[in-house]
């Protein structure tokens, strides 16, 4: 289900409390279904072993 | 006869300047007046320095000066006038990193990198312009007069390191460093016609730096030869005991690995991603630059570009959102008014990327890392793509609006840089000729982590095979003339 600009209100209301202007809700709404999009995408090949930290292990490991 | 030593001395490199004063041949305080003279002339137009730190330099350049005659140096960038993106903490300096907001607070602490650079005997001349909390990719920032391209006024610098792309291609400072998230370095080295220089992740210590999104951010010289880049990367790389990120292992003499032969490299041409998109111009320059990489011995080798590099450059924009929001949180609430509208609304989204889609992200970098190294590096040494696939935008078309358009510049700007930090490999810019308009257009070489030696082998040979890098900037020769003639003209 795409993320609404009610929603983001809402958590903003509760949570964030930032000052953000009555007309970027529905502009920021799709940016945040793309952002969820690219999150999902990444899902793809998600591996629950797998630690943020090997990144930079790796750099080390496969270094040039 | 001081003009024309000025002149001569501001159309040299880095490496060529500090070499001279090395040997006494010049001083450093010529060296330094040859800068200013250029400041002087050039900066009331185009507007690269935000801040000139004379006296200091003056007094520096004094006792380098004096030490050397004493049969000392302090190093091999002794001498040498430099300038940095106004986001590198000197104590007791205002480093505004192109805001409001820090306008008036002075730093706390010293860069690492500026110590580094210190010690090595450059001199550091004042702050360049930036894009406000280098967020955002054309060069524009709200709060400062606009830094103008040295190659055509009607085109951006690009950022968001824009002041230290302006300063060096106008020769006002030997070199600059900038700091690169997602292309701050390299794309604005490609839109004013110079050398960028991404070092892997980790390399060089960001310990005093503006920080924008902590896992992507890396600190990188802007040169106008790759010989400079690498004496400066040689300098301020390597590890710091203030910084647990930056690397513990020792760094390479980069410089004594320039003249190798190119025999046995392989140069990977991309299928897929880079090569989507390309402006026809762009396009030629890539081709004919491979053409000088074939010539001087290299293999072109056709590299496959997995599918997870689409991936990574979609989740690019998430981890830096989600870092960079956490970052401003407190003044967002507090100071909101005081950010300009557009790097206001840039940081909005962050606020509500959720904890779990975040680390989701980081997680995937493992997998992409791994992923694109087994495809492209199992098969080549250095891969080459554009650094920008469009020319460098007009004023015009990068005026803020909303709409899929406008939209669709800016991702294009850093569609394929942004994805070589997400993977956190080094990646090296350098200009490879010229679009019928008449605009510096760059490569990028990228390769396997730790692999600037590499990099630098390579764009330094390209360099030496086409002198490109002696170019002077098209409008710069007419400003000078013109500024030395008529005065300055008010904008």
């Amino acid at each position: 289900m795409p993320i609404s600009p009610e929603v983001l209100k809402a958590i903003n209301n509760e949570a964030q409390q930032i000052p953000i202007r009555e007309e970027r809700w529905p502009e920021l709404a799709v940016e945040l279904n793309q952002l969820r999009a690219a999150a999902e995408a990444a899902l793809a090949v998600h591996d629950f072993d797998r630690d943020p930290a090997e990144f930079f292990a790796l750099l080390h490991s496969r270094r040039a | 006869m001081a003009q024309q030593l000025a002149d001569e001395l501001q159309n040299l490199s880095l490496c060529e300047a500090a070499d001279l004063v090395k040997t006494g041949q010049v001083s450093a305080v010529e060296v330094l007046n040859a800068c200013v003279k250029q400041i002087d002339t050039l900066d009331p137009v185009y507007h690269a320095f935000v801040r000139q730190d004379r006296e200091s330099a003056l007094a520096r350049a004094r006792w380098l000066d004096a030490i050397r005659s004493a049969g000392e140096s302090s190093g091999p960038l002794h001498g040498v006038p430099m300038a940095h993106k106004d986001m590198y903490y000197r104590s007791g300096r205002v480093s505004a990193c192109g805001s409001r907001i820090r306008s008036k607070e002075p730093a706390k602490t010293t860069a690492t990198v500026l110590r580094k650079l210190d010690c090595a005997g450059s001199i550091d001349l004042g702050g360049l312009a930036m894009v406000e909390f280098a967020m955002g990719p054309h060069g524009f920032n709200a709060h400062l007069p606009r830094a103008l391209n040295p190659w055509d006024h009607d085109r951006v610098p690009c950022g968001s390191s824009s002041g230290s792309g302006v300063a060096v291609a106008s020769r006002m400072v030997y070199a600059s460093l900038g700091s690169d998230t997602g292309g701050s370095v390299r794309c604005p080295a490609a839109a004013n016609g110079i050398v960028g220089c991404l070092p892997t992740n980790g390399l060089v210590s960001r310990r005093g730096v503006m920080p924008m999104s902590w896992s992507l951010d890396c600190v990188g010289p802007l040169t106008r030869t790759v010989r400079d880049a690498a004496r400066i990367l040689k300098v301020i790389a390597g590890p710091d005991s203030l910084d647990n990120t930056a690397t513990a292992t020792p760094v390479p003499d980069y410089e004594s690995e320039l003249e190798r032969t190119l025999g046995g490299i392989r140069i990977g041409i991309p299928q897929g991603y880079f090569d989507e998109d390309l402006d026809s111009d762009v396009q030629t320059a890539i081709a004919a630059s491979l053409d000088v990489f074939r010539q001087a011995g290299a293999a072109l080798v056709p590299a496959a570009i997995p599918k997870s590099v689409s991936v990574a450059s979609d989740l690019h924009p998430l981890v830096m959102k989600a870092e960079g929001s956490a970052n401003h949180r407190l003044w967002k609430r507090a100071h909101a008014d005081e950010y300009s509208d557009e790097v206001g609304k840039r940081l909005e989204a962050g606020f509500f990327i959720s904890a779990a889609d975040y680390v989701n992200a980081l997680q995937y970098r493992a997998f992409a890392l791994g992923d694109f190294l087994d495809a492209v590096f199992s098969k080549v040494d250095a891969l080459l793509t554009p650094v920008l696939p469009i020319p460098t935008p007009t004023l015009e078309q990068t005026a803020y609006r909303s709409g899929p358009g406008y939209l669709k510049m800016v991702v294009a700007l850093t569609r394929n840089t942004r994805v070589i930090n997400f993977l956190g490999l080094p990646a090296l810019s350098v200009t490879c000729g010229y679009t019928s308009e008449g605009m510096p257009t760059s490569f990028q070489l990228v390769g396997r982590p730790f692999s600037e030696s590499l990099l630098f082998r390579l764009g330094h040979r390209f360099q030496m095979e086409t002198n490109l890098h002696r170019t002077i900037p098209r409008a710069l020769e007419r400003d000078r003339l013109d500024l030395n003639r008529l005065g300055i003209p008010r904008r």
